[in-house]
């Protein structure tokens, strides 16, 4: 299996932030969160369900989420994930970090700013 | 695979799959929808598994991918790297190989940790063997396995192998050994086969070798058929019995034992010696008996050689301190290890700081580099790549560079070993050991080169991720960067300075030292002295050596055109070998001690031909010939601790311990004392009888010369050869000299090397940081030579960074260096580690250095077009 490491990477961190942002005011378990960025983005990211568990462990494995089995609004078994402390810091990074970020790819891509280099 | 993720898919699915029926769909519809929308729970469940599982490993070989890519983007840093790491660690490795084989491999034997030296200790030192004591001690004992003895080195020139086989060599080394000394250390022969307990019996009766691998590949052509054949050594002709394995020297250090023979065949290489109580030659090995404690052997030992050593002629005076010691044997006993230990130990410290050195070097390097790849880095940190991340691929990139220096660095210590084996080889008294890479070098080069790898690779490692993501993807943030964050690399500049400095401090101290030891006065004429050792103490002829005969011979050597004069000796000049006897004279008291002197025997003409001044009186003449003869030498020490202030002309001597008018000798000379036994040596207290009195075997003959040596040599062999005297060595009193101090001049030699390194990559690390910093600040360089600065302001500006970085590397060194060079305190002569002419010529080395790497960068920077620079901007 070929995997491109610089497209993994981008999806990695980029969905990696946005599920700590869903996560911002409750615990939700999985189809909630996918659920949510969804419907959020307009529908622009057609995530696969699927691809959100391998980020939730990598997020489990930093400490940035907690997870408890729970029972959800129609009475299944789901398991919940919570934002810890640590998780809420990074966010807060990452933000401001994807604002600059944001920012400067807009300010390059805008053709009204010039070239790049002297 | 994970049963809970297993549950919690199969629970999202329900509830996607609940909240699309509650939107209308159809249960059958809805659990279709929910599924497709999931994608495959089995690709997520193993991608899941696998990040959990691999993640690491994984990463680490995209981390090795990105650090190949790295590499082969930029071949002209990888080179300098990769080859300083290589001539770095090579350097190591090779001094680590040496100091391997020399201090810390055990012998090429069975179980050496289980072998003992049985030390005799009487007298209040350390003492050899006699064949007799060692009998008692082998016979009598019961506490151990086995015990035996062994000769050590015993040169033999007669060599021959009858009609002419294989070609006979001038002279080998032979050890004389137990029977059982191959049995007992657990060798195999490579061919043939070993001694065997009766070659003990048989006094003279076994007339039997066992050649060494080495003799084996040598001289007999590593022929399997040498097995059988005889080898003439002296006048007995003996079988060569079979061939040790390669590798196997024998039991000493260093030493590079040809041939091996039967303790009982001793008479064939010298005088009787095994029934002599007074014939100390023989050094003990034991294994100890199982569950017997080191300390019952010991203590058996000792009563033992108390009570053999009643039975001596002059039995020590305090029995107390008369004991036996069992040490450590398995890396073998010889003079070689303690001799090389401090010259290994000061050339590992040199090579270690010329690693760090490199370390510091390339840490420069890959700040510079990384300034340039600030771009890349921003970019992948804008894309989430996380700082921790970052830091690992530096360091995985460093490393691979370590790696990549240490496998070269293996290949440049082979080149080094050679170098230093023929450096120890080519010595007039050759030092051979056995090196190769074994598990012990290659564990170190591995861990220099991890180590290497983390030293150099951290910090550059951090910088490159605290790099500000917002402003390193700005245009033309690479230039942004203000001088503030040169600090880095120039305390790294400044730590190549350091460690320069206590390099080359040492190497001067070693050089200096040579020069001394080679400008010292010996008393004799070095260059225009030519000697031939000649005979050995194994002499068939010496019975025939009349006065003479020794007369005829040394008209003949004069006769030789281009001699001056030529003499005879018993031992003559740094030939290694002296004799003590206890003299007395007319104004000791009768029942003094008697006084112990270095006695030698030697020709008319000697002093004149070894070029030796006579202080007073005269020297031994054609008149000091015969029975009647009366006339000794003294060097002047040996007049001032016979006779103190007192003229000793005229004085009487008696060659024995007690006073003889009748028989006594009279003091006709005094000469200035000579070092008789190499440079380093003081000169001892000396008397000199007529050789020409009896005659007797001589061990040296000399000759004034006055042509070269070349052309001398041939005439004066064939002479010996005619007059059946065997010459060992051919060699000027200044290469005899030299000999004396070889381990001096390879420490200084290697010393040299290492230095000239350390200051070659310090100078490229100033190069490297200056050009860097001024091509840096090219716009502002510019810009001041628009606004009227003078070039050569621009110059000393750039020459005075340089000299102050410098400075302040000799500042902060100098302790260092001091301290450092205490290692060298005990090899030095006639100079203090702290001599300030060295430090002082170390430092301006270092400074003219530093102008000259400087010079280039700050001419370049005093040429800069100010209009191109401000058009760059």
């Amino acid at each position: 299996m070929r995997y491109d490491p610089d497209r993994l990477e981008l999806l990695q961190g980029t969905l990696e932030m946005l599920i700590l942002r869903t996560l911002v005011f409750g615990p939700l378990h999985g189809q909630a969160i996918g659920h949510a960025i969804q419907s959020r983005s307009d529908g622009e990211f057609l995530v696969e369900h699927g691809s959100l568990y391998p980020a939730l462990q990598r997020l489990l494995a930093k400490g940035w989420l907690e997870a408890k089995w729970g029972t959800s609004d129609n009475n299944r078994k789901a398991r919940f994930y919570r934002l810890t402390e640590l998780g809420r810091k990074h966010l807060a990074a990452e933000t401001s970090k994807w604002e600059r970020l944001s920012a400067a790819i807009a300010r390059v891509m805008n053709p009204s700013h010039g070239e790049q280099g002297a | 695979m994970d049963p809970e993720l297993q549950r919690e898919i199969e629970a999202h699915i329900h509830i996607e799959t609940d909240r699309l029926i509650s939107q209308g769909m159809s249960p059958a519809q809805a659990r279709a929808a929910a599924r497709r929308r999931f994608g495959n729970p089995t690709s997520t469940l193993e991608t899941c598994y696998e990040q959990s599982r691999w993640m690491p490993g994984e990463r680490f070989l995209q981390d090795l991918r990105y650090a190949l890519r790295g590499m082969r983007r930029s071949p002209g840093f990888t080179t300098v790297a990769v080859t300083l790491l290589a001539l770095g660690i090579g350097a190591n490795t090779a001094i680590f190989s040496v100091m391997d084989a020399v201090l810390l491999k055990m012998l090429p034997i069975r179980n050496p940790q289980n072998l003992f030296i049985a030390l005799p200790h009487a007298d209040g030192r350390d003492q050899s063997s006699s064949y007799p004591v060692y009998r008692d001690l082998h016979d009598q004992q019961r506490s151990l396995a086995s015990l035996f003895a062994t000769s050590g080195e015993t040169s033999v020139y007669r060599i021959r192998f009858p009609g002419d086989r294989y070609s006979a060599p001038a002279k080998v080394a032979v050890d004389m050994v137990s029977g059982k000394y191959f049995n007992v250390l657990g060798v195999e022969p490579r061919l043939g086969r070993f001694f065997t307990a009766e070659d003990d019996r048989n006094f003279g009766g076994s007339p039997v070798v066992v050649a060494s691998h080495d003799f084996w590949q040598r001289q007999l052509r590593g022929d399997p058929a040498a097995v059988g054949s005889p080898i003439v050594l002296n006048s007995t002709t003996f079988t060569i019995l079979g061939v040790a394995p390669r590798g196997f020297f024998g039991e000493a250090v260093g030493v590079g034992i040809d041939l091996w023979a039967p303790l009982t065949m001793q008479t064939a290489f010298a005088g009787e010696a095994l029934k002599s109580r007074d014939s100390i030659w023989l050094k003990m090995f034991a294994r100890p008996r199982d569950g017997v404690p080191l300390r019952q052997a010991e203590a058996e030992l000792t009563a033992l050689y108390r009570e053999t050593m009643k039975r001596e002629a002059r039995p020590p005076r305090n029995m107390d301190t008369v004991y036996v010691r069992l040490i450590p044997g398995g890396k073998g006993w010889g003079g070689y290890p303690r001799l090389l230990e401090k010259p290994l130990k000061i050339l590992m410290a040199m090579v270690g700081f010329v690693l760090l050195i490199a370390c510091a070097n390339i840490a420069n390097l890959l700040l510079a580099r990384g300034a340039a790849r600030r771009r890349e880095m921003g970019v992948r940190l804008a894309l989430g790549c996380g700082r921790a991340r970052l830091v690992r691929q530096m360091l995985t990139e460093s490393l691979l560079l370590a790696v990549a220096g240490a496998a070269l660095g293996l290949l440049v210590a082979q080149w080094g070993i050679r170098f230093i084996q023929a450096l120890f080889v080519s010595a007039e008294e050759p030092i051979h050991v056995w090196i190769d890479t074994d598990w012990r070098v290659l564990a170190f080069t591995a861990a220099a080169g991890l180590l290497t790898g983390l030293l150099f690779g951290i910090a550059p490692a951090l910088r490159a991720s605290a790099t500000p993501v917002a402003s390193s993807l700005q245009a033309g943030g690479s230039r942004s960067v203000t001088g503030g964050r040169l600090w880095l690399s120039r305390s790294l500049v400044v730590t190549q300075v350091i460690f320069s400095l206590v390099v080359l401090v040492s190497a001067g101290l070693l050089v200096r030292s040579l020069r001394n030891l080679r400008g010292i006065d010996t008393g004799f004429d070095r260059t225009q002295t030519l000697v031939f050792g000649v005979n050995d103490f194994f002499n068939p002829d010496a019975k025939s050596l009349t006065p003479d005969r020794l007369r005829t011979v040394i008209e003949r050597m004069e006769a030789v055109p281009g001699v001056r004069s030529a003499s005879l000796s018993a031992y003559g000049l740094m030939a290694g070998a002296r004799m003590n006897t206890e003299i007395s004279h007319q104004d000791l008291p009768p029942g003094t001690k008697p006084i112990r002197l270095r006695v030698d025997s030697v020709s008319s003409g000697y002093f004149r031909t070894i070029g030796a001044r006579i202080l007073y009186g005269r020297e031994f003449g054609v008149t000091d010939a015969g029975p009647n003869a009366r006339a000794v030498v003294l060097s002047q020490s040996a007049a001032r601790k016979l006779f103190g202030d007192q003229p000793p002309l005229g004085k009487l001597i008696s060659l024995r311990p007690k006073f003889d008018a009748k028989t006594a000798f009279e003091v006709v000379g005094i000469t200035a004392d000579l070092r008789h036994d190499g440079l380093r040596d003081d000169s001892a207290p000396m008397l000199y009888a007529p050789l020409l009195r009896s005659g007797g075997n001589f061990q040296s003959a000399e000759f004034r010369i006055g042509a070269p040596v070349g052309t001398i040599t041939p005439a004066i062999r064939n002479l010996f050869e005619r007059e059946n005297i065997l010459v060992r060595d051919v060699l000027t009193l200044e290469e005899r000299a030299d000999a004396t101090i070889t381990m001096e001049r390879t420490l200084a030699s290697l010393a040299t090397v290492f230095g000239i390194l350390a200051l070659a990559v310090s100078a490229a690390g100033l190069y490297g940081l200056l050009a860097y910093s001024t091509a840096r600040r090219t716009s502002e360089i510019g810009v001041r030579l628009a606004l009227g600065a003078r070039q050569s302001r621009i110059v000393c500006q750039v020459l005075n960074e340089a000299v102050r970085l410098c400075a302040l590397g000799v500042a902060v060194g100098l302790p260092v260096a001091l301290a450092a060079a205490r290692l060298t305190r005990s090899t030095l002569f006639g100079l203090e580690p702290t001599d300030p002419l060295t430090i002082a010529g170390t430092a301006s080395v270092l400074l003219c250095t530093a102008l000259l790497a400087a010079f280039v960068p700050a001419w370049r920077a005093s040429r800069i077009d100010p209009a191109a620079a401000l058009r760059h901007e």
